[in-house]
């Protein structure tokens, strides 16, 4: 029974984690985005007022 | 040079969440999420007290309803790997090197729990969790060493052209070993169990019971495959339209 346990656990487990893993990758990768996002438009007003 | 909505309009990531096809996404994404959480609850409630108990292996052997689905996906992975690899070889669109990359993820996750469940098996049925003169078990080991490869290739070579096409090749030259591993149980002798443990003669050699556990299980496995795929996906191409957007504004920086 114990063997049992433990492979349910590691694989539900193991799964929930991963995909709690790629969401925080997500939300890395966004706010990365949005910080150079910002960056690119602010250089892009600058260029055009000169 | 592109303006700002060219450059994030070339990545196949949405600029907002706002288009159509967007949303269409998002939805579609939600209802494989919802139907992963309805199906995972059952599919466990099935594995554990609704299938019977093995005669010979008692409450050990339920760990085949967790380890058979992760055995087949990890087949279909690669295959999409295979397939989106020699696709973006031919037509040269990222789109299918992200695909590639995100499904040989999510493959490499699924044979990693497969190892260690089958492990777990194996010490309570076997007494042993690993033989090294078993060619499923030692085919299978070869597999993940190949997409592990895969991923750290694609880790430490970049984001460049190169890359992809190094690592579509090995994606194509690593679905040799699917084949085998599947079949490495009837061409050489093994104690790990055939494939007619679950089908005999085209029809299932399970108890009813067993054989309804084993496919919810499997549909849950699946629509986790697919929605685990997907967020993978989504993060490569925001990866992607972020790098390209910080070398747009380094090249602004460089040019004032």
């Amino acid at each position: 029974m114990g063997y049992l346990i433990a492979a349910f656990s590691v694989v539900w487990v193991g799964l929930i984690a991963y995909l709690g893993w790629i969401a925080l990758r997500i939300r890395g990768v966004r706010l990365e985005l949005e910080t150079t996002r910002a960056l690119v438009e602010q250089r892009e007003a600058v260029k055009k007022q000169a | 040079m592109k303006t700002l909505d060219q450059q994030l309009n070339t990545t196949t990531a949405p600029a907002s969440d706002s288009t159509p096809r967007a949303r269409w996404l998002l939805y579609g994404e939600i209802a494989l999420g919802i139907g992963a959480l309805i199906l995972m609850p059952i599919a466990i409630w099935a594995a554990l007290a609704y299938a019977p108990t093995d005669a010979v292996q008692g409450d050990v052997q339920r760990i085949i309803y967790v380890h058979v689905p992760l055995a087949i996906l990890p087949y279909v992975a690669f295959f999409v790997v295979f397939v989106a690899s020699i696709l973006y070889l031919w037509r040269g669109d990222e789109r299918w090197d992200m695909l590639a990359h995100a499904s040989a993820e999510v493959g490499v996750v699924f044979t990693t729990l497969m190892l260690v469940v089958g492990m777990l098996w194996g010490q309570g049925f076997w007494g042993r969790p690993w033989d090294w003169a078993d060619p499923r078990l030692t085919t299978t080991f070869i597999l993940w060493l190949i997409y592990i490869s895969y991923l750290l290739l694609r880790f430490y070579t970049g984001n460049s052209e190169r890359s992809a096409r190094m690592a579509a090749v090995l994606g194509i030259a690593g679905f040799i070993d699917v084949p085998i591993v599947h079949f490495s149980v009837t061409w050489w002798r093994s104690i790990h169990p055939d494939t007619t443990y679950l089908v005999d003669n085209g029809s299932s050699a399970l108890p009813s019971a067993a054989t309804f556990a084993l496919l919810v299980s499997f549909a849950a496995f699946t629509l986790l495959y697919v929605l685990l795929t997907v967020q993978v996906y989504r993060s490569l191409t925001l990866r992607r339209a972020a790098l390209r957007l910080r070398a747009e504004a380094e090249d602004m920086a460089s040019e004032s």
